[in-house]
């Protein structure tokens, strides 16, 4: 039988669960159980040190000087 | 434009994040303290939003006085954490004191407003160390993609040396080895004038 879902329903729920977490302090890193593979790690590597030079380059994430920086988040 | 109508405005979480710590820091600053923020939302900031965050995870010398400005900006407690119910922010305070060189913290403008954030070498080393003693192979990931992504403007020297008392030299070297065999880009020390 298909299971219909009430978005209205599924978002208090979420909020439950999520207020359940708060309070309990799982709001940290959670450990990954499978370790990944080596290419996928590489190529997940050369991803987001690309992600970070295009931030650079289209000057969203500029640096202005040694330790200061200006993040442009408004096109 | 009013705080609460730039925050409607925001387009991500992480624009929402840093709006609000920049409103704390406006909050606390006359006050002679400076949030820092640490953790997750440093590795978000630094890798311009590409590694997500659930929190905000904040290093404030006085977390009393941090308390009274969350609680006056409608943050509510939440076993240790701080939530707010409208803008649907978390954010935890989990020290008092940075682990790391307060000369190294970088000050990030955003839209009028001012975040302070973990040096990026004091970063690395907290991924670093989460790698190696704790076995975090994403923490490893991240260490690696910051090592890499600012590979020719990072203190390698200051890492080396802080690695070196906390044990995790080796794995630093083995990241620098494989990042230079990787790049020809020379891993330098040298960073641009102000």
């Amino acid at each position: 039988m298909r299971r219909r879902w009430n978005w209205a329903t599924q978002s208090q729920r979420s909020e439950a669960v999520r207020q359940a977490m708060r309070q309990l302090g799982l709001t940290g890193r959670r450990a990954r159980t499978r370790p990944r593979d080596p290419d996928e790690l590489r190529l997940l590597i050369q991803r987001s040190v690309a992600h970070i030079q295009r931030a650079r380059a289209e000057g969203r994430w500029q640096k202005l000087g040694t330790r200061r920086w200006r993040i442009e988040f408004r096109e | 434009m009013p705080f609460e109508e730039r925050l409607r405005q925001a387009r991500s979480l992480l624009e929402k994040k840093l709006l609000v710590v920049s409103e704390l820091t406006r909050r606390l600053q006359p006050k002679g303290i400076t949030p820092i923020v640490v953790g997750g939302s440093a590795v978000e900031i630094y890798s311009a939003g590409d590694y997500l965050s659930a929190d905000i995870d904040l290093v404030v010398a006085s977390r009393q006085q941090a308390i009274a400005e969350l609680q006056q900006m409608g943050f509510r407690v939440e076993g240790r954490v701080f939530y707010h119910p409208e803008w649907d922010i978390t954010l935890e305070i989990p020290d008092e004191t940075l682990a790391g060189d307060a000369e190294r913290i970088t000050e990030i403008q955003i839209d009028g407003g001012t975040v302070y954030c973990i040096g990026l070498e004091d970063l690395i080393l907290d991924r670093l160390n989460a790698f190696v003693h704790q076995r975090s192979e994403e923490d490893g990931r991240w260490a690696r993609v910051l090592l890499q992504a600012y590979a020719t403007e990072i203190d390698t020297n200051y890492l080396k040396a802080r690695a070196e008392q906390e044990s995790t030299r080796a794995a630093l070297e083995a990241m620098l080895q494989e990042i230079a065999d990787a790049t020809p880009m020379e891993l330098g020390n040298s960073e641009p004038a102000e």
